[in-house]
């Protein structure tokens, strides 16, 4: 017979709310609590009694956080994700990386770098003409 | 008011009503006390509540109040006895023996399970037992609420004891 726990993520940490012998009646009431906004996050915890070592296993069955939070509630080890802000140097430098990507990419696909792509085949065909041509000669 | 005559809407298993009732009046992580709780306000639930009293008592607490379907579906009236001193084929003695379990883990657990009444018919039960605290961290009473089935060869199907 298993039991299952149903835990809310409080102060950075899991908390039994109840216990419960019904998975979808753990599960409603899980659902139930993270309704109440007295919690960010809330999981079902299985205890399986296994009979050949005297223990209980337990298993995370269900886990659900407010939409708010990351779609792990931060909470699958316990702790809570924080986003880090970057360093202003960095985030400088990240700006400028990419707006030179972005302006590199624009320059390849304009007018101008064609004509000036068009320009440079065409100076190399008649270049290599003329060389053709004296090589030629010389024979 | 049987689960039949429930309005739309309302959450038919009586262990999760009970359990709804006890968080609505349940302040912060304090468990709420005895004199906290409003007949009135679980009318459909309270006929089915049993109070059990566990301070001075923990081995075997004493039944403080007896709700009046709890007191039909034991043949009499068992306010004032013990676990122990109830009858033993009845619903209190089989269908609240989890309170030592709700006591260790602190936490409100609703279970069910069947027994074998003192007529030989097998009873179908879900229960849920709930901390109830005067000073919001120790337990002194349990609020229960326990309903039955009864696995009669003969009964209709859904025939709620």
């Amino acid at each position: 017979m298993s039991n299952y726990e149903v835990q809310s993520h409080k102060n950075g940490q899991w908390v039994i709310a109840s216990v419960q012998d019904d998975q979808d009646e753990a599960i409603y009431e899980a659902q139930r609590l993270l309704q109440g906004k007295r919690t960010t996050s809330v999981r079902v915890v299985q205890e399986i009694y296994d009979a050949n070592s005297d223990t209980y296993r337990m298993k995370v069955i269900f886990r659900r956080a407010r939409a708010s939070e990351t779609s792990d509630g931060g909470a699958g080890d316990g702790t809570k994700k924080k986003k880090v802000a970057r360093p202003k140097e960095l985030s400088t430098f990240g700006k400028f990386s990419r707006d030179t990507k972005i302006s590199f990419r624009a320059f390849i696909g304009s007018v101008p770098f064609l004509i000036i792509k068009f320009a440079v085949i065409i100076g190399l065909g008649i270049w290599l003409l003329v060389s053709l041509q004296e090589v030629a000669e010389k024979l | 008011m049987s689960e039949d005559d429930l309005p739309p809407g309302m959450e038919r298993r009586l262990s999760l009503r009970i359990l709804n009732y006890w968080r609505s009046i349940r302040q912060d992580d304090a468990f709420p006390a005895k004199g906290d709780l409003d007949p009135a306000a679980m009318s459909d639930i309270w006929g089915y509540c049993v109070i059990l009293k566990i301070e001075g008592n923990e081995a075997d607490p004493l039944v403080d109040f007896c709700g009046d379907e709890i007191k039909k579906l034991c043949g009499e009236d068992v306010t004032g006895k013990t676990i122990s001193t109830a009858p033993p084929k009845c619903l209190i003695t089989n269908g609240l023996n989890l309170y030592t379990r709700a006591l260790a883990k602190r936490v409100p657990i609703t279970y069910g399970d069947e027994f074998e009444n003192d007529k030989g018919v097998k009873v179908l039960f879900r229960s849920a037992i709930l901390p109830l605290s005067e000073d919001g961290t120790t337990i002194d009473h349990f609020l229960c609420a326990t309903n039955c089935r009864l696995d009669e060869p003969d009964t209709i199907d859904g025939d709620e004891a």
